[in-house]
C-alpha cells in the first residue's frame, strides 16, 4: 500500500520535471500566437539550438578547470539564453517578417522549412550522433521503504523545478508590471490599434520572439543538463508536445501555456508509469482531442470574435 | 486542357531529363564495385564506421596485390541511416547503379527489406553484421553473413544472464527486427532454463525520458535488466536508472556493445556485460593486419570491422575462383569451399549461414574507462 | 537620420558570425569519456565566412534586388502560354501528343533510375492533388494528411499480408478505409477554428503513425510489413519466381527473359493512369456545386453559414475525398516498395505535401503537379550534396515563401479580360 504511494509519488515527480519543459517551451509558441496568429514551427529547434549552445559553454568551461556544477549551469545559462534570443530574434527577422500579413499558411510553411533548415543546419555544423554530458548534479533524496519501492528526488529535478517557476515568476511579473509588458499585452490584444497609438510593433514582436526563444532557452540548459544526452533531431518531438500544451492550455494565453505545460506533463508521466509508456503520445494527443471537443479554445483561452 | 497541357509537359521533360542523366550512369565501367551499405550518419553511425573500415582497408589491400581478376576494385558508399525505407532506396540505387556485390547492410531491420531487392536482381550481398534469423531463411540464394544469427546469441546470452543467478529478470526491447527478435531469443531461452522473467517489454527507441521505465523496474524488485536494442537508447536507460537509484546488472547484445556507450552513459555504463560475436584481434594470425589497421587510426577490435574485412576477402576469394565477376557463377562459388579469414574459417551453408556459428559469441564486461574485458560464464 | 548604409549592412553580417560561431565554428565532441570543444575544420569556417559576407553584400544592395524580386513575384508565367495556346485545335492535338509520349518513353529509355523517380513524382502527385482539395480548395488546414497515406498502404499491406488480397481487391478497399477515416476525423474538428483544426489532425497523424508503430503482433511495428505482393497483370506476375499458386509469370507467359525492369515500367503506367484519372475526376468535382461550395467555405466560413450551405456536409466532403486520393497514394505506395513502415508516414511527409500544395498555388491543379516535381526531383537529383540535401530543401521553401508566396501557379478563376492593359494587370491580382 505504501509502495504504491510512493510509486505514484516518484511518477507526479517525473511528471514535474516534464511538465517544466513543457510549459517553458510552451511559452514561445503561445506568445508568438497571441501576437501575430502564428504558429512558429521552428520554436522546438530554437530549444535544441539552446541545448547545443548550453553544452558548448559547459564544456568550455569545464576544460578550463571549472568544477562547480553551479557555475557551469549559471555559465551555460547565460550564455545561451542571450545567443538564443538573438536567434529567435533573427529567425523572426529572415522568414517571418517578410511574409507578415499574408494568409497564414505562408508563414506555416516558412516556419516548417524554417525547421527543417535548422535542424540540419545543426546537423551540419555539429554531427547527427548524441553527444552526452557527465551528470553535474548527482544525489537526491529518497523517500519511502528501501525494502519495497523508494522514490527518487534528485536534486536536478528540484534544480529544474526551481528555476522554472522563477523564470515564470520573472514572466508575469515582466507582462503584467513593466510598460513594454503592457506593450505586448495590447499588441496580441489589437495589433493595428496598438501601432495606430505610437508603439514600435515590429519591435514590441521581435522582442516577443525575443522572449520565447529565451525561455525555451532556459529548458535547453535544465533537460540538456538533466538527461545528458543531446542531438539535432530533439528539439523536434518536444516542440511538437510543447505546442501541443500550449494549445490545451488556450493557445494565446500565457498562463494558458504554463497550465497546459503542467498537465501534459503530469499525463503522460501518469500514462507512462501506469498505462503503456509506448502510448503515452496517444493519451497526450487524446486528452488534447477530448479538451478542444468541450473547450475549443483550449482551458484558459479565449473564444475568439471572428468580424465579418 | 491547358492545364493537362502544362502537366504533360512538365512531366515528359523531367522525366526526359532524368531518363538521359541516368543513362550516362548506365555506361560499363572497367572497375568491379563493391558497394558498402549502412548507417554512415544518424545515431548509429559508429557502428557504419566499424563497417567502412574494414571494407576500405580490405578493397585497398586488394588493389594493392593487383586487383581482382585484373580489374581495380572500387568502393561504393552508400548510406542507409539504419532505417528499413532508406534501405530499400539504396538497395534500389545498387541496382541501378549495376553493382554486383554489396558488404551489408549492418541493421538487420534494413538487411531484411534490401535482400528482398537484391535476392530479386541477383546481387550478391554478405551482411558483416545483422544477425536476425530470418535473413537467411527465406530460402534466398544470393545472401550471406559473417556473423552468427540471434537464435544463436540468444542462447548464449540466456547462459550468460543464468550464470549471473538473478532473482527477477526483465527483458526490454525497443522494437527493431535486431531488438525485437534478440530479446524474444533471451527471453524464451531464460524461461525454458527456469529464470524467473518478470517483465517483457518495449520502449520506443528515440525517447528522452525513460523514468517511467526506471520506476517499473524498482517496483517489480528486478535485479537484472537485458536489453536488447542499440546503445543509444541503452545509454539513456542505465543513465537514468543510476539517477533514479536502480541498482541491478545491465545486460545487452552486440548492438550496445561498443564504446560509444560508456561515453554516453559515462560512469552508469560500469559493469555492463553485453555478447557479440568474438572479437579476433587477439588471434596471432591477425597480428600484422591489426598492427596495419592501428596504424590507420582504426580499432580491429571494435565489432565489425574484422568481419567485415573478412567478408570482401572471402568475397574477392570466391570471385577468383570463379574466374568471373558474374554474380550466379560468384554466389555458388561461396558455397563451395572453405575461406581462411581474419575471422576464422568460414564455411556457408546452404542458407548462408556461417557453418559452427553457434560458436562465435562471447561476452565483454564494459569498464567506466571505456574498455572491455572478455569475460567467460 | 541617414544611416551609414555600410553599418547597416555589416550588422546582419556580425550578427550572423555570432549566431554560426558556437554552431558551425566550435565541434562539440565526446572524447575519452569527457565533452569537450574544439575548432572546427576549416571547411566550416569558410562556410562562416562567406555567407557572412554574402549576408554583407545582399545587405548592402538590398534595393536593387528587393526590385527584382518584386518582379519575380509578380510574373506570371501562365498568362503568356495561354495566348499561345488559345486555339482548341493545337491545344488537344498537343495534349494526346504529350498523354502518348508520357506512356511511351519508358519502352524507349530504359532506365531504373527515371521510372523510379518518376513513379515517385506520380506518388507525390496524386498526394499533392488530393490535400489541394482539402487545404486549396476547402481551405482546411490539416497537418495530418499522411495518417490517410498510411492507412491506404497499411490497408493493402495487412491484406495481402494477412489474407493474400492482391493488388486490385485491395486498390477500392484501401480507398474505402482512408475515406472511413477522413470521415470519421471530419467529425470531431467541426466546430474547430483554423489553427485549432491543424493541430488536432496533426495529432490524428501522429496518433496512426505511434498506433502502427506499437501494434507490433498486428502491423509488424517498426519493421513493418515486407514482401507486399506487386500488382499482376490480370494474373501475370512480374516476379522472378512463380509464387505458390500463381498463374504463370509475365516473362513465362510471353516467352521472354526475366528482367525487373518489367515490372517498374508496368507500376509507371498504372500509376500514370491513377493520377491523370484523380486530375479528371477533381477537376470535374471543382467545377459542380461541391467545388464550389469548398471555395466559398475557404473564402469565407461565416458568409457560407449565412447563406444556408452546410457547413458539416463541405467540410466532410472535402476530408473524404481527399482521404480517399492519399488512400489510393498509400496503397500504390506499398505495391510499389514492396515494404512498408511506420517511418514512411511521419510529420515530415505531412509537411512537404502541404508545402507541394502551398508552392504549386493553393487550388491551382497545374501548380500542384509543377510543384510535386520540383519538390521530389531535387532531393533526388541534389543527392551528391547529401550533406547539405536537406538544408537547401528547408532554406528553398522559407526562400520561396519571401519571394513568391502566391505559388508557381496561382490558381485564377474563370474570368473574362479587357483588352486594356491596366485593367488586365489588376484582375490578374
Amino acid at each position: 500500500m505504501a509502495d504504491q504511494f510512493y510509486l505514484f509519488i516518484q511518477q507526479l515527480f517525473n511528471g514535474f520535471t516534464l511538465g517544466s519543459a513543457y510549459a517553458l517551451i510552451a511559452i514561445g509558441y503561445t506568445m508568438v500566437y497571441g501576437i501575430i496568429g502564428m504558429i512558429n514551427f521552428a520554436h522546438g529547434e530554437v530549444y535544441m539550438i539552446s541545448s547545443y549552445i548550453g553544452f558548448i559553454v559547459i564544456a568550455a568551461l569545464m576544460m578550463m578547470g571549472v568544477d562547480s556544477a553551479f557555475l557551469l549551469i549559471t555559465g551555460a545559462m547565460i550564455v545561451a539564453i542571450t545567443l538564443t534570443s538573438v536567434y529567435g530574434f533573427s529567425i523572426e527577422r529572415v522568414a517571418y517578417r517578410p511574409v507578415r500579413g499574408q494568409n497564414r499558411l505562408i508563414a506555416l510553411i516558412s516556419a516548417i522549412g524554417m525547421s527543417i533548415f535548422l535542424q540540419n543546419y545543426v546537423r551540419v555544423g555539429q554531427s547527427s550522433r548524441d553527444i552526452a554530458m557527465p551528470p553535474l548534479v548527482e544525489g537526491g533524496w529518497t523517500f519511502g521503504n528501501p525494502d519495497g519501492f523508494e522514490a527518487t528526488l534528485t536534486y536536478m529535478r528540484v534544480v529544474i523545478w526551481v528555476i522554472t517557476i522563477a523564470a515564470m515568476i520573472a514572466l508575469t511579473l515582466f507582462v503584467t508590471r513593466t510598460k513594454m509588458g503592457r506593450a505586448c499585452r495590447a499588441c496580441s490584444e489589437d495589433l493595428g490599434m496598438t501601432n495606430l497609438l505610437g508603439i514600435n510593433t515590429n519591435f514590441i514582436i521581435a522582442l516577443t520572439f525575443a522572449i520565447g526563444a529565451a525561455m525555451a532557452a532556459v529548458a535547453g540548459v535544465l533537460l540538456g543538463t538533466f538527461y545528458g544526452v543531446i542531438n539535432p533531431y530533439v528539439g523536434f518531438i518536444l516542440g511538437l508536445k510543447a505546442f501541443t500544451a500550449a494549445v490545451l492550455g488556450g493557445i494565446g494565453s500565457i498562463p494558458g501555456a504554463m497550465l497546459g505545460g503542467m498537465l501534459l506533463g503530469i499525463a503522460e508521466a501518469m500514462t507512462a508509469g501506469y498505462l503503456s509508456a509506448e502510448y503515452k503520445d496517444v493519451v497526450s494527443f487524446g486528452l488534447l482531442i477530448l479538451v478542444l471537443l468541450f473547450r475549443p479554445y483550449g482551458i484558459l483561452g479565449k473564444p475568439e470574435v471572428e468580424k465579418v | 486542357m491547358i492545364k493537362h497541357t502544362m502537366k504533360a509537359l512538365g512531366v515528359a521533360a523531367i522525366a526526359l531529363a532524368v531518363a538521359a542523366c541516368s543513362e550516362k550512369a548506365d555506361e560499363p565501367k572497367e572497375a568491379i564495385k563493391i558497394a558498402v551499405a549502412g548507417p554512415f550518419s544518424g545515431p548509429l553511425a559508429q557502428f557504419g564506421e566499424m563497417q567502412i573500415s574494414g571494407a576500405k582497408k580490405a578493397v585497398a589491400d586488394l588493389n594493392a596485390a593487383g586487383g581482382l581478376l585484373e580489374r581495380p576494385v572500387e568502393l561504393v558508399e552508400l548510406d542507409d541511416v539504419c532505417e528499413p525505407k532508406q534501405a530499400t532506396t539504396v538497395a534500389n540505387q545498387v541496382v541501378s547503379a549495376e553493382i554486383s556485390f554489396v558488404i551489408g547492410h549492418l541493421c538487420s531491420s534494413s538487411t531484411l527489406p534490401a535482400s528482398d531487392v537484391y535476392e530479386d536482381a541477383g546481387v550478391v550481398m554478405i551482411t558483416p553484421a545483422s544477425t536476425n534469423p530470418e535473413i537467411t531463411e527465406r530460402g534466398y540464394e544470393y545472401v550471406f553473413r559473417t556473423v552468427g544469427r540471434d537464435d544463436q546469441q540468444g542462447p548464449f546470452a540466456a547462459g550468460v544472464v543464468k550464470s549471473l543467478a538473478p532473482t527477477n529478470v526483465a527483458v526490454v526491447h525497443d522494437k527493431s527486427a535486431y531488438g525485437e527478435g534478440l530479446a524474444s531469443q533471451v527471453n524464451e531461452n531464460l524461461k525454458s532454463m527456469g529464470v524467473n522473467v518478470v517483465m517483457y517489454e518495449a520502449i520506443t527507441a528515440g525517447e528522452a525520458d525513460y523514468s517511467p521505465l526506471i520506476a517499473k523496474l524498482k517496483a517489480e524488485s528486478i535485479d537484472l535488466m537485458f536489453f536488447g536494442g542499440y546503445d543509444p537508447e541503452l545509454a539513456k536507460i542505465m543513465r537514468q536508472g543510476r539517477d533514479g537509484g536502480w541498482t541491478g546488472q545491465f545486460v545487452g547484445g552486440d548492438g550496445v556493445s561498443n564504446n560509444k556507450i560508456v561515453e554516453a552513459a559515462g560512469e552508469a555504463a560500469d559493469g555492463l556485460i553485453a555478447t557479440q560475436p568474438k572479437s579476433y584481434d587477439g588471434e596471432a594470425s591477425n597480428a600484422a593486419l591489426v598492427a596495419e589497421f592501428e596504424a590507420l587510426g582504426v580499432n580491429a577490435s571494435d565489432t565489425f570491422v574484422l568481419p567485415s574485412y573478412a567478408a570482401v576477402m572471402a568475397l574477392s576469394e570466391a570471385i577468383t575462383a570463379a574466374g568471373t565477376a558474374d554474380t550466379a557463377a560468384v554466389k555458388d562459388a561461396l558455397r563451395k569451399q572453405v575461406f581462411s579469414t581474419a575471422v576464422g574459417n568460414i564455411q556457408w551453408d546452404g542458407k548462408g549461414d556461417i557453418v559452427g556459428g553457434e560458436n562465435t559469441f562471447a561476452a565483454y564486461l564494459w569498464k567506466k574507462d571505456g574498455t572491455a574485458e572478455l569475460k567467460t560464464f | 537620420m541617414m544611416r551609414n548604409p555600410f553599418v547597416a549592412a555589416l550588422i546582419p553580417a556580425v550578427v550572423f558570425v555570432l549566431l554560426a560561431l558556437p554552431i558551425l565554428g566550435i565541434d562539440l565532441l565526446n572524447e575519452s569519456l569527457m565533452l569537450k570543444i574544439q575548432a572546427a575544420p576549416a571547411a566550416d569556417w569558410m562556410m562562416i565566412i562567406i555567407a557572412a559576407v554574402a549576408i554583407f553584400f545582399i545587405q548592402l544592395f538590398r534595393k536593387p534586388i528587393d526590385a527584382g524580386v518584386t518582379t519575380f513575384k509578380e510574373a506570371v508565367p501562365s498568362l503568356n502560354l495561354k495566348s499561345y495556346l488559345v486555339q482548341p485545335k493545337v491545344m488537344r492535338l498537343l495534349t494526346i501528343f504529350l498523354i502518348l509520349a508520357l506512356f511511351l518513353w519508358p519502352f524507349l529509355y530504359e532506365s531504373r533510375s527515371g521510372l523510379d523517380i518518376s513513379i515517385k513524382v506520380l506518388i507525390y502527385i496524386m498526394l499533392g492533388l488530393g490535400l489541394n482539395v482539402v487545404v486549396g480548395l476547402a481551405g482546411l488546414l490539416d497537418l495530418g494528411y499522411v495518417g490517410f497515406y498510411a492507412v491506404g498502404a497499411y490497408t493493402y499491406g495487412l491484406l495481402n499480408y494477412y489474407f493474400g488480397f492482391s493488388f486490385w481487391m485491395a486498390l477500392p478497399i484501401a480507398g474505402g478505409m482512408a475515406a472511413l477515416a477522413g470521415f470519421l476525423l471530419g467529425f470531431p474538428v467541426l466546430r474547430l477554428r483554423g489553427d485549432y483544426l491543424a493541430i488536432v489532425t496533426l495529432g490524428f497523424g501522429e496518433i496512426i503513425r505511434i498506433l502502427l508503430n506499437n501494434l507490433t503482433s498486428i502491423t509488424g511495428g517498426p519493421n513493418g510489413i515486407t514482401g507486399i505482393d506487386r500488382p499482376t497483370l490480370f494474373g501475370l506476375e512480374f516476379n522472378r519466381k512463380l509464387r505458390d499458386g500463381g498463374w504463370d509469370t509475365f516473362h513465362g507467359f510471353f516467352g521472354i527473359e526475366y528482367d525487373p525492369i518489367y515490372r517498374m515500367i508496368f507500376i509507371y503506367l498504372l500509376a500514370l493512369i491513377l493520377v491523370l484519372l484523380c486530375i479528371y475526376v477533381i477537376n470535374r468535382l471543382q467545377r459542380m456545386p461541391i467545388g464550389r461550395a469548398w471555395e466559398a467555405l475557404r473564402e469565407d466560413e461565416i458568409a457560407c453559414r449565412s447563406l444556408g450551405m452546410s457547413r458539416t456536409m463541405i467540410k466532410l466532403s472535402a476530408f473524404t475525398i481527399g482521404a480517399t486520393t492519399a488512400g489510393f497514394a498509400g496503397s500504390f505506395f506499398a505495391a510499389y516498395q514492396g515494404t512498408i513502415s511506420p517511418e514512411s508516414f511521419v510529420f515530415i511527409e505531412s509537411a512537404i505535401i502541404l508545402a507541394i500544395v502551398v508552392l504549386g498555388g493553393m487550388g491551382s491543379q497545374v501548380g500542384v503537379i509543377l510543384a510535386a516535381i520540383v519538390l521530389t526531383v531535387l532531393p533526388e537529383v541534389a543527392r551528391e550534396f547529401s550533406q547539405f540535401r536537406m538544408l537547401m530543401f528547408g532554406g528553398l521553401m522559407v526562400l520561396m515563401m519571401i519571394w513568391r508566396p502566391q505559388g508557381f501557379m496561382p490558381m485564377t478563376r474563370p474570368h473574362i479580360q479587357l483588352n486594356s492593359d491596366k485593367i488586365q494587370k489588376e484582375t490578374a491580382q
